[in-house]
């Protein structure tokens, strides 16, 4: 299918139906799958588009650029994203990529000469378990060694076709390394739904179905959406895609909007460095996940359920169908579900490479086909979101629990956590211990307790959230992982005595100033001053002076910035700066303000166009 | 009468537009001179700050060799420095050669322009060798304050001074750095 030569390939739009080709909204859906076929999106193809929806051509273009995995020149044959999460980074990736370019003959982020392969990095890939990984023509390849490594160029040299290459490879474990009261009995499929529809009084005994008046039916189907919400309250669940809003009082917002159309986002971008308990659960209980969409849809009154998956996920997509197509053949889904009058179904979308997509506006606006940058804050989306139509966004946990709640109700489900923050949790563990993985604690586990299961007693620090979330030294292993304490998306990076954490600090930074959206002026640049700031402590030319400018950049963004990742991304640095001062200390060579550039190496161009190599023609550092 | 503050201020790579807007200040000058002395300054052409000064004013960025010396003693003399203008704080109009090597610049000024004779890149001694980038002032020393606009405007320089004379924070008002 792939032509590796520069001419515009012909009928590229044949691969989209025509009545999606002029649909504005199905435009990221469409370059994704141009992307795909022809691992670019030639200009020709953005033409066509733009002309046959009607927009223009920059419309096209703008996604382009703002999409990581959507590339306007053509990219190799063999595309070859490392994901470069710190956790990879630990585990040696650039020495990885550097074999992998010296192999193929390719310099990182080109495409080799004859259209055969090209090497980028990518940020986290979710994989941070069994990294170091890498995204090869979309499709992750976990546990990357050097043998590995040699053995993919290889076959990239040989022009072996992705289908033949050794499955094992690809194998994407889901190590679940601790189960509590949830997933020791997972709910089975059908269970949750059908709990719901039964509060309500929606199943008749099947003389009386034909008999029952459809407003009764319906009256039914509507109570018992409200006693299902009540459950949810009762559960006092909270979000789990990291802010910790309370679903019920969500739920309800939409319940209660009038107008227009109802729509039930499942959130799946998971694009917090760090954090896998998405993927893992889709990959092992996208029942209880689509489940949990489904009885929102029942409790707000909504028909269409979105899963946005992270691109990084493309490989479930087959999967994710055949669970949807059985939950439709098993009447879970679709029109009349358990032959009530509830219909409700469920379709894929994509995300194409942008951490920002996980921030609930933006991730609307991706899945409307645009840029995804954030929007204001009001109307929320429980009034105007999808569509301008009440929305429901929530992560896929959240969804998954929510099933839960259904089927064994909001009580039984309070039962566990802390007074602030019921139920259980799943915990993305990766970095230096014994056993990375998932582990499912109730809420208020203590970071000691964690440490200790998986096998990591002598960490020096631990990453909570992920970057944008709490980084603690051992004096703080003894806090507990809750609402009440160190919020987030359960993650938890660990990083042994040997790192530098330094790498971790230039890690984040770096990662902060690529996925900026670039709307509002604290974020887009304040991103990059704190990574250039830590570059000049990298090279040595840190100064106190500097320090109090990255805490001065830091409160700016932290009370300026537009969304939360502008305002959280610069907590990786005033934490370090407090937690662990000796890295920046280190790096301190003078009390005093020094350049960050060599300044007498800034008049070298001067000095050879003019051949000049007199006193003046030379600036000598000053003395402090 | 309590000692006058004593100021020096400098254009580096910058259009004097920033001194202009001082002057503008109008007859507050006479106001001004009541409570401050001028040290090295383009206002009363003294070529180097003779003694440690309390305030130092620059407009322009850092575009050559001269402009470096220049700006070390500044810092070295004033006891506040204060960027002034866009120029000074990011670059400004003069950075937007950043974007060529400074071959391609020198080239198309004094090679392949039009109705150039005797061609070829200066190179007299005199003349202060180019840096390859036109460098903000705080990329090269510590600033104190920044004082935005191109030129800051007559009334934003006199709030600012006034200010930091009162031994007030001279942050400006919303209403002095709103310029749309
Ligand atoms: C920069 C940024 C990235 C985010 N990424 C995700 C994400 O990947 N997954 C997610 O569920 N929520 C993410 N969120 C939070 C969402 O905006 C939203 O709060 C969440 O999806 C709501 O679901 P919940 O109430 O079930 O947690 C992100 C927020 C921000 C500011
Ligand atoms: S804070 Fe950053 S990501 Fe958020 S809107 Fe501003 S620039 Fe975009
Ligand atoms: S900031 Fe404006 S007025 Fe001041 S020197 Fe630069 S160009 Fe001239």
């Amino acid at each position: 299918m792939y032509s590796a030569t520069a001419t515009p390939v012909p009928d590229f739009l044949d691969l989209i139906p025509p009545e999606r080709r002029s649909d504005p909204h199905a435009l990221l859906q469409i370059l994704i799958q141009i992307q795909h076929a022809y691992h670019h999106v030639p200009q020709e193809a953005a033409k066509r588009l733009a002309a046959e929806m009607g927009i223009p051509l920059v419309r096209v273009q703008g996604l382009l650029s703002f999409y990581s995995f959507l590339s306007p020149q053509p990219q190799g044959e063999y595309v070859i994203h490392f994901s470069d999460n710190i956790t990879d980074q630990m585990f040696g990736n650039r020495e990885l990529v550097a074999l992998m370019c010296q192999r193929l003959d390719v310099n990182l982020g080109e495409t080799r000469k004859d259209g055969r392969v090209s090497v980028h990095f990518t940020s986290c890939t979710g994989m941070c378990d069994q990294g170091p990984a890498a995204l090869v023509n979309y499709l992750p390849v976990t546990n990357l060694d050097r043998e590995r490594i040699e053995r993919i160029a290889d076959l990239v040299n040989a022009q072996i076709p992705l289908k033949d290459w050794p499955a094992e490879f690809f194998v994407v474990k889901s190590q679940i390394r601790r189960s509590d009261v949830v997933f020791r009995k997972p709910i089975e499929p059908g269970a949750g739904i059908r709990a719901s529809l039964e509060r309500g009084g929606a199943f008749l005994p099947e003389w009386a179905e034909d008999l029952a008046p459809s407003d009764a039916r319906r009256h039914h189907l509507e109570r018992g959406g409200a006693e299902t919400l009540k459950e949810i309250y009762h559960s006092d669940l909270r979000g789990r895609g990291g802010a910790g809003f309370k679903t019920g009082i969500k739920w309800e917002s939409v319940r209660d909007a009038k107008a227009g159309d109802h729509y039930v986002l499942c959130n799946a971008d998971e694009g917090e460095p760090g954090t896998f308990k998405d993927r893992v659960l889709l990959t092992d209980y996208a029942d209880m996940v689509f489940e949990g969409m489904t009885i929102c849809g029942h409790v707000v009154g909504s028909k269409i359920g979105i899963l946005y998956l992270r691109q990084e996920y493309w490989y479930m997509k087959e999967h994710l169908e055949n669970v949807l197509n059985s939950r439709r053949e098993a009447a879970l889904l679709g029109k009349g579900i358990l032959g009530t009058d509830l219909d409700f179904d469920i379709e894929l979308q994509f995300g194409a490479g942008a951490y920002i997509c996980g921030m609930e506006t933006a991730m609307i606006k991706s899945i409307e086909g645009r840029r995804g940058i954030p929007r204001r804050r009001w109307p929320l989306p429980v009034h105007q979101g999808y569509l301008r139509c009440p929305t429901v966004v929530n992560n896929v946990e959240t969804f998954a629990a929510a099933t839960v709640i259904s089927a064994k109700g909001g009580a039984w489900f309070a039962h566990n956590g802390t007074g602030q923050s019921t139920g259980t949790k799943l915990f993305c563990v990766s970095g230096d211990c014994e056993r990375p993985g998932i582990y499912e604690y109730p809420w208020g586990v203590s970071v000691h307790e964690v440490l200790r299961d998986c096998g990591a007693l002598d960490a020096q620090g631990v990453q909570v959230g992920g970057p944008s979330g709490t980084m603690i030294n051992t004096q703080e292993f003894d806090r507990s992982a809750c609402f009440e304490d160190l919020v987030g998306t359960g993650t938890l990076m660990i990083f042994g005595p040997q790192r530098d954490m330094f790498e971790v600090v230039k890690n984040f930074a770096l990662f902060f100033q690529h996925e900026s959206c670039g709307l509002c002026t604290p974020c887009r640049l304040g991103t990059t001053l704190l990574a250039n700031y830590v570059r000049k402590f990298e090279q040595g030319c840190g100064s106190p002076v500097d320090l109090e400018e990255l805490r001065n950049i830091s409160g700016l963004m932290k009370t300026m910035a537009h969304c939360g990742l502008g305002q959280t991304a610069n907590h990786h640095i005033t934490e370090s700066i407090e937690k662990f001062p000796a890295i920046w200390a280190n790096r301190m060579k003078t009390t005093e303000f020094v350049p960050a550039f060599d300044l007498d190496r800034a008049l070298e161009e001067a000095r050879g166009l003019t051949g000049r190599n007199d006193s003046e023609a030379h600036l000598a550092p000053v003395e402090a | 009468m309590a000692e006058k503050l004593k100021v020096a201020t400098c254009s580096l790579a910058g259009c004097f537009g920033c001194h202009m807007s001082l002057l503008d200040i109008d007859e507050r000058l006479l106001d001004l001179l009541e409570v401050v002395e001028f040290d090295r300054s383009p206002i009363n052409d003294i070529k180097h700050i003779s003694q440690p000064v309390d305030l130092g004013l620059i407009e322009g960025g850092v575009c050559n060799a001269e402009n470096v010396h220049v700006l070390h003693e500044f810092r070295k003399m004033c006891k506040i420095l204060v960027a002034v203008g866009e120029c000074g704080i990011t670059g400004g109009l003069p950075s937007m050669r950043n974007s060529f090597t400074l071959k391609e610049c020198l080239e198309e000024a004094f090679v392949r322009g039009v109705g150039t004779e005797n061609a070829h890149i200066p190179d007299d001694p005199e003349i202060p060798l180019l840096l390859d980038k036109v460098r903000p002032l705080h990329h090269i020393v510590k600033i104190d304050y920044f004082l935005p606009g191109c030129p800051p405007s007559a009334d934003a320089l006199w709030y600012f001074l006034t200010e930091l004379m009162a031994g007030n924070d001279p942050s400006l008002p919303q209403e002095l750095i709103h310029f749309d």
